[in-house]
């Protein structure tokens, strides 16, 4: 018979690890830029395409400057919160972006100023959207300064057409 | 229905022993090498019996060599005989299965490297505390065979001893264990009707990881399977609870490694460690559900990873005969049919030798001693095992570049297959997607470790080319299943062949576009 005793401390040792990982869970949830159940409602079907997934490069490098502009406008007239949503999709494009960039024609050093570029955009508007949580109004442009440049960067690559040069 | 299940079983058994023939001849073969030219005194030395290096010097053994769970059976039963303590062989026997050179680099394709570092500490966390507890709370299971088996002469006495303890072990008490093993497999597919197990394994389920170890553990799954497995879980922002438990049971644990636990140290010894193990594993698969989810991928509701663990065929409206026969002579490649006739051929002389020579007088025989040759040049037998072992190791990390060749070659590879999953795709043929779409992501999946091996990394570019053919792939594949979809199939298929182009590129193989 085994002795109660180990019994009982292996059962501890090996509940340990589901300890930390509910209390990871419960600090994953919490944290601004994690996740929510609202956001994963996206995507609950077989590989349905978000309705916000731009097609291609220049249709995101456009819907990032419509959406940006949107944020803008927002934040100028003093309505933080209406811009949740648009912002949830920017970062969403933001992570896309390098994917949508790599489904093109773009040659490799443009790709990687792209993949840089999403990367500043994704880090910006998650902060934007931490500061806007934090009802901070002070600091909630801070995040946007440089993005206009990456923005017109973005727009510029897209108006060339390199992106979309087939069998060049 | 009874047709739908008995030739899914058999199917489901086939393609398994295709799969697990090269890796269970090698655990013969290792088992062999320990009886034969080790000896009892010598491997447990190998396995440092006694001191403190024992269980990390099982696993470290266990991940050098190629072998999966059936193969790790008499490899097991023969360290068990040379008197290897019962934690000791349950640490080599589910770290052997879990990784070896070339699962790993293929794992490090398919997934973020963090969370393959994460799952194999954990596994060897794992292995390590269960091992331990054995040794903890049953002290003294380390029983030597007594007597130790006698030396036989060196030369081909030696070599022809090895072969034969080869077959004796296949037809003998293994068998029944890898009968057992296989039966687990058979059970899925009575248990489990077709696609049972696309959608029960996302990430919002709270019982993807509870529902994974009870599938996992009858499961038979080969290391390089359970990392493709693993691959396209994360691919599909499955459950990462699911994808380690499938990992610790899939691959390292079966039915048969069971039976052989019960009946050496007993059925309660056995449940207790049992219990333990799944303690650990669920709450390892639970503490490392959410922090290491991706949160850059899309879940994408459903995915075939585990289809083969379901029965194979609709109970009802098709013609299994015939979906059985085309399923055998277009998945079961070359090299497979030449690994199941060697077993299938070492089967039958282990049955003959069996039957005419129960009372082993054979070895008997090989083992009087001999007079070595003038001519002979004498190797003691542990340093022709330990060189024998090194070779298996050496050909377990060499035959990576073999295994991953470079990309000119893997594009030449996939040509063929290319051509005709296009084609496919454009006619609405389906049986030459399914044919072609599998061997298209594992070559694409094998060109990354390719480049990775010899040029020591793979650009984010590269990374992002090969995924978004993936992508394309697999949405073809998803197109395919409806005939609705036929005009976006084609569309599709045109996709697949431009992003092919552009991963071309990118790996730099044909024609450069200009920078």
């Amino acid at each position: 018979v085994l002795p109660f005793t180990k019994m009982l401390l292996l059962f501890v040792i090996a509940m340990v690890p589901l300890g930390l990982g509910c209390q990871a869970n419960s600090e994953a949830r919490d944290e601004p830029g994690a996740p929510s159940d609202d956001h994963d409602h996206l995507h609950e079907h077989s590989h349905d395409t978000p309705a916000h997934r731009p097609r291609d490069f220049g249709a995101a490098a456009a819907a990032v400057r419509k959406l940006h502009n949107f944020v803008i406008e927002e934040l100028d007239e003093g309505h933080a919160d209406h811009a949740h949503e648009a912002i949830d999709h920017l970062i969403d494009i933001a992570r896309w972006l390098p994917e949508i960039a790599a489904d093109s024609d773009l040659p490799e050093s443009q790709w990687n100023a792209v993949n840089a570029d999403a990367q500043a955009l994704g880090r910006s508007y998650a902060s934007l959207e931490r500061s806007i949580h934090q009802h901070s109004a002070s600091i909630a442009r801070q995040p946007l300064a440089g993005l206009e440049a990456i923005i017109q960067r973005l727009e510029k690559l897209a108006e060339s057409g390199d992106w979309n040069k087939p069998y060049r | 229905m009874f047709e739908a299940m008995f030739l899914g079983g058999l199917l489901r058994v086939i393609q398994a022993l295709a799969a697990a023939a090269p890796t269970i001849l090698i655990g013969l073969l290792v088992a062999a090498t320990l009886r034969r030219l080790f000896g009892h005194a010598a491997t447990r030395r190998m396995f440092g019996a006694g001191t403190w290096r024992e269980l990390p010097q099982a696993w470290l053994i266990g991940m050098l060599l190629p072998v999966c769970s059936l193969g790790a059976i008499p490899v097991a039963r023969e360290m068990r005989r040379a008197g290897i303590s019962g934690g000791t062989i349950l640490a080599f026997a589910m770290t052997a299965p879990l990784f070896n050179p070339l699962s790993l680099l293929y794992g490090l394709t398919l997934s973020n490297p963090v969370v393959l570092l994460a799952f194999s500490l954990c596994s060897l966390l794992i292995v390590t505390v269960v091992g331990a507890a054995w040794d903890w709370f049953f002290p003294g299971t380390a029983k030597a065979e007594d007597p130790p088996p006698r030396p036989v002469a060196p030369g081909l006495s030696r070599m022809a001893a090895l072969l034969l303890y080869m077959v004796r072990q296949l037809a003998g008490s293994s068998l029944g264990y890898l009968a057992i093993a296989l039966l687990g497999v058979v059970l899925l597919n009575v248990v489990l009707p077709v696609g049972a197990m696309q959608t029960v394994v996302e990430q919002d389920n709270p019982w993807a990881p509870l529902i994974m170890t009870a599938v996992a553990i009858p499961a038979y799954a080969t290391p390089m399977t359970a990392m493709g497995q693993l691959g396209m879980m994360f691919n599909h922002g499955n459950s990462i609870g699911a994808a380690f438990a499938l990992l610790v049971f899939g691959a390292g644990l079966n039915l048969g490694l069971l039976a052989w636990m019960a009946r050496t140290y007993g059925g309660r010894r056995s449940a207790a460690w049992m219990l333990i193990l799944l303690a650990v594993v669920i709450g390892l698969a639970y503490g490392v559900d959410r922090p290491l989810r991706p949160h850059d991928v899309e879940p994408a509701g459903h995915t075939h990873a585990f289809d083969i663990y379901c029965c194979p065929f609709h109970h009802q409206g098709q013609d299994c005969w015939q979906k059985f026969n085309s399923t055998l002579s277009e998945e079961i490649t070359r090299e497979q049919r030449w690994g199941l006739a060697l077993l299938g051929t070492m089967l039958a002389i282990g049955v003959v030798l069996q039957i005419f020579d129960p009372q082993q007088r054979l070895e008997r025989w090989l083992e009087t001693p001999r007079r070595i040759g003038r001519f002979d040049w004498y190797l003691p037998g542990p340093v022709l095992g330990g060189i024998w072992l090194a070779i298996l190791i050496g050909l377990s990390i060499g035959g990576s570049f073999v295994y991953y060749p470079a990309p000119d070659q893997c594009f030449l590879a996939m040509e063929f297959h290319k051509a005709e999953t296009v084609s496919g795709g454009l006619g609405f043929r389906r049986h030459e997607t399914d044919r072609g779409i599998p061997l298209l992501d594992d070559w694409t999946r094998r060109l990354q470790v390719g480049v990775y091996l010899r040029q020591g990394r793979v650009s984010d570019y590269q990374r992002m080319k090969a995924r978004v053919f993936l992508n394309k792939l697999e949405l073809l594949e998803h197109a395919m299943d409806d005939p609705l979809h036929r005009q976006e199939a084609a569309q599709l298929a045109l996709a697949v062949d431009l992003a092919h182009i552009r991963m071309k590129r990118a790996f730099g193989v044909g024609p450069q576009a200009p920078e």
